[in-house]
């Protein structure tokens, strides 16, 4: 679905709320829940690492999104291309720091062990939490309507 | 654009906060922080809910919990969300037209009186003309314990229906007719704990890297902290649980079962199998072939099994040479030697893992029991490293589903309502007249829905669920559920797809709303406190419970002693307590305990769980139980035995291998339509994506659902991603975008499609086929064509 689209979709859904809204005080419940009667396709951002700008955090201490393509990245037993640049807070210029790794993720605080050249093990699968936001319109569900 | 053009209409007029407001504050000066179990999937994490001015603001994973160690996955990070979507429903909903019921009708706001007196009235009209058994309850693993034990008593013995099943059925009943068949009684014998001394992970059909993703994390930990430590991934679809595998086998649908007794018979072949341990602790039995699927309305299963001989059980392997187990499979010769040596080898600590790959499958019990078979000759099971692991997919079904037995023929404790001396011991705990709990099974899950479009049920109510986009075959089932004379019930926290088809909606109290308690995987039982209202007029699932029960003449079984069970201080009181006068959770939990204690099924006094991160049955003088079945960690276990499964008390507590031969799924890909179809899930939306779609970073993390091709099925019939197909069985279709090279790729042959979106109904394509045995629907399999639209 093109951009277009999700903004006529929007469009005509902000008007059909105000329009039930305002044309009775018992609410008429249609049930309809996520429905929007297309079908979607998930594009994801191509820009590289170094390239794009942070995604503000869902609260303070939520994982930070990741906002730069990863489809070429390996996370294996010998590889974390994720750690290249975040393990140290790689600067690509003044505008563009790669979020560096907190100090969470180098303790075990339950088993009590530390690491130093590399994340703990129960935190190695980077994309487990630190997910990609396609490029998708979500203002729908913002409250902020 | 489509169906639809007023997507949603604000209910309710509560002002309500703006969910994505982005907390800014000092974490640890500003707000208060709790504990409590994550409820999305079964691996159980446990979270500190930070709260501020009554809303949740934060979570993080818990450093003090032992299975989660401090992280969680996107899903649980986006906890403090699912609550505030900004069409949260917060007001009981009837269908009407000028001003009454009327099926035909809008759903309109009404009190909580007027839905309640009107399901109360439905009710007993049913029982009157139609009895008990037509009136049916559907829930979940998302049921807390104790509203699962209280849709148990109310309609087991209060309404005297056993049309009580939960959507666990699609999920693991597999599992547990899997666990009864084998060991006589339900649920992991080990624990997470055994992550860290096994030197082998097998994955059976199981994507564990998106479906429990901490799991993964666990398994991963290990294999980066023990170079000798290996990852097999067996599967039907390359998916990420491949990346830190040392090898990937794709194998074709359903042939499992050939792979499984191939490797049994290079077991005996080879000598690899631990004699002494068998002859020991095991017995061994052949059960009835040629099964069937289910397919038709009433159909039933009886099993036949009798006892076998090591030398006829060797016989009947001998068949699955690497060479036929290639044929069915498509796997090699090494491949499947190399899962032989695997297990095998005295030295490699194995443990083997599987969830809906092998659950929903028309063969799902026999799958199960071919998994223990290989733990069992080879004596690997109930010891540190070496473990046959069912997970579950629920933050519950072990918990409430199956520790509570919400299904039509069981009972809690592992008790079923066919045997007397079991439902004595019910009516006992429950102080209700001898024979008035059901003998009789009524409906499973599947038979539920059938039932309801013949016309056998009337009345269907959904908790904690959402069955018009979770079963499969849905075509029938929704025009069913449509029908005159049916009265349908949903309580929920958003409009769904079963909303749609709801006469009554009842809105629900999530999660730190109520009181809860789950129970993962690993036998963990934990709770949490009530930390946040429930907005507008929602109310617990406890609460709906207890007062259609008073509506219905059944208030008494919820009536307990206010002096014994005072009201809580210092915490928020739930709805259900509030209503009471006295503590609700904790009366009915010191009633439910009665049922396990003393044969091992053991839960403690209440407060102790609130005092923990959760304790693993049976825990018996205050202690857990991390590894059952053995001597000196299972104190059930007598001295001097070593090992017994004394679930199987009849047998000598011996466990069961059993002979279960390959047999093809009930549809297979032909010329009309060519490709087998598998549906699942995805790492970041939970079920039916009611919650996830509507948290921003879950839905843009991963929108729609996709039909994901191999390279070259989609070369062959020219489709590109991006390209809108239509995908369609002999039951119905659906339209989406074709994705290629996406996170799994499905072998040849195979389309993959997720079943949480909204718009992309796959489940009114797939099969309602099941397993005899545990009734579980297979969703893996069926035959689809595709094409352009």
């Amino acid at each position: 679905m093109n951009n277009s689209k999700i903004k006529l979709i929007l469009l005509l859904t902000v008007a059909s709320i105000m329009l039930t809204c305002s044309a009775s005080s018992r609410v008429v419940f249609k049930g309809e829940g996520l429905v929007t009667g297309e079908p979607g396709m998930n594009s994801y951002p191509e820009e590289e690492p170094g390239e794009t700008a942070l995604i503000e955090r869902a609260y303070e201490i939520a994982p930070p999104s990741v906002p730069h393509a990863i489809s070429d990245f390996t996370i294996d037993r010998t590889t974390n291309d994720c750690l290249e640049c975040h393990l140290d807070g790689e600067e690509f210029d003044e505008d563009h720091i790669a979020t560096k790794i907190p100090p969470s993720h180098f303790t075990n605080e339950y088993r009590q062990e530390s690491v130093e050249e590399s994340v703990t093990g129960i935190r190695y699968n980077c994309t487990q939490c630190h997910v990609q936001q396609a490029i998708v319109d979500f203002k729908f569900w913002n409250g902020s309507l | 654009m489509g169906q639809s053009s007023g997507v949603i209409v604000a209910v309710g007029s509560a002002i309500y906060l703006n969910p994505f407001e982005v907390f800014k504050g000092d974490p640890e000066a500003d707000l208060k922080w709790d504990k409590a179990p994550c409820r999305f999937c079964g691996t159980g994490c446990s979270v500190l809910v930070g709260v501020e001015n009554g809303k949740i603001m934060a979570v993080k994973g818990d450093p003090e919990s032992s299975v989660n160690q401090g992280t969680l996955c996107a899903k649980g990070y986006a906890l403090p969300f699912i609550q505030y979507g900004e069409d949260r429903l917060m007001k009981p909903l009837i269908r009407m037209k000028n001003g009454k019921f009327d099926k035909s009708g809008e759903l309109m706001e009404a009190t909580w009186d007027e839905a309640l007196d009107l399901i109360a009235e439905k009710i007993k009209k049913t029982i009157d003309t139609k009895g008990p058994q037509a009136v049916a309850m559907f829930g979940s693993g998302q049921w807390t314990i104790w509203e699962g034990y209280a849709a148990a008593k109310l309609w087991k013995g209060g309404l005297r229906s056993n049309s009580l099943e939960v959507n666990a059925r699609h999920c693991m009943a597999s599992a547990v007719a899997g666990f009864m068949t084998t060991f006589g009684m339900d649920e992991p014998m080990g624990s997470y704990d055994d992550f860290n001394h096994a030197d082998a992970f097998i994955l059976w059909g199981a994507n564990v890297a998106e479906m429990h993703p901490i799991l993964h994390s666990k398994m991963t930990d290990r294999l980066l902290n023990s170079k000798n430590a290996k990852l097999i991934n067996l599967t039907t679809i390359s998916n990420p649980s491949s990346e830190f595998a040392d090898k990937e086998i794709i194998f074709k649908p359903q042939s499992d079962l050939a792979i499984a007794n191939g490797i049994a018979k290079i077991l005996i072949e080879e000598d690899k199998i631990d004699k002494e341990f068998l002859e020991k602790h095991v017995l061994l039995k052949k059960g009835k072939e040629n099964i069937g699927y289910g397919l038709e309305d009433n159909f039933e299963f009886k099993e036949e099994a009798e006892l076998i001989t090591m030398a006829d059980y060797a016989e009947s392997v001998a068949k699955y040479t690497p060479e036929y187990v290639e044929k069915i499979s498509g796997i090699s010769k090494s491949d499947l030697e190399l899962l032989a040596e695997i297990y095998g080898n005295p030295d490699t600590k194995v443990m083997s893992f599987w969830t809906m790959g092998v659950n929903q499958h028309t063969r799902g019990t026999w799958m199960n029991n071919l998994i223990y078979n290989l733990h069992l000759l080879t004596g690997k099971i109930s010891e540190p490293g070496n473990q046959p692991y069912s997970l579950t997919g629920q933050p519950s079904a072990c918990g409430t589903c199956r520790e509570v037995g919400t299904f039509t023929h069981r009972l809690p404790a592992d008790m079923v309502v066919t045997n007397p001396e079991h439902r004595i011991r019910t009516e006992k705990i429950w102080n209700l007249e001898p024979g008035t709990i059901p003998e009789k099974p009524s409906y499973h899950a599947v038979e539920m829905m059938k039932a309801l479009d013949r016309g056998d049920v009337d009345i269907f109510w959904s908790m904690t669920a959402n069955p018009f986009q979770a079963y499969p075959n849905l075509n029938r089932y929704k025009k069913g559920a449509l029908k005159k004379g049916r009265f349908i019930i949903v309580s929920d926290v958003y409009p769904t797809r079963s909303t749609e088809v709801a006469d009554v909606v009842l809105p629900s109290a999530m999660w730190v709303e109520k009181e809860g308690s789950f129970g993962n995987a690993e036998r963990r039982t934990h709770f949490w406190k009530k930390m946040v209202d429930a907005p507008g007029e929602s109310k617990s699932d406890l609460w709906q419970l207890i007062e259609i029960a008073k509506r219905l003449g059944h208030g008494k079984l919820f009536e307990y002693s206010s002096t014994d069970y005072p009201l809580p201080t210092g915490q928020k009181v739930s709805d259900a307590t509030e209503s009471a006068g006295f503590y609700m959770e904790k009366a009915i939990w010191e009633e439910y305990r009665q049922f396990g204690l003393g044969h091992g099924h053991d839960l403690a006094p209440f407060d102790d769980y609130h005092n923990s991160r959760g304790m693993r049955w049976p825990v018996v003088d205050g202690k857990e139980t991390v590894i059952r079945y053995r001597e000196g960690y299972d104190p059930y276990v007598e001295e001097g035995t070593d090992v017994q499964f004394y679930g199987n008390k009849k047998q000598d507590n011996k466990a069961t291998i059993w002979f279960r031969p390959y047999e093809p799924p009930p549809e297979l890909p032909d010329k009309e339509y060519p490709f087998w179809l598998s549906t699942g899930r995805v790492l970041e939306h939970w079920h039916s994506g009611t919650m996830t779609r509507r948290v921003e970073t879950l839905y843009k993390a991963y929108p729609h659902a996709t039909a994901n091709l191999h390279p070259s099925d989609a070369e062959k019939a020219g489709f590109k991603s991006g390209d809108k197909i239509r995908i369609s069985s002999r039951r119905g279709e659906v339209v989406l975008h074709v994705e290629v090279g996406g996170r799994v790729t499905p072998q040849e042959g195979m389309i993959y499609v997720p079943w949480f979106d909204e718009d992309v109904m796959i489940n009114n394509v797939t099969l309602d086929a099941y397993c005899p045995i545990s009734k579980q629907t297979d969703f893996k399999k069926c035959a689809v064509k595709m094409e352009k639209v």
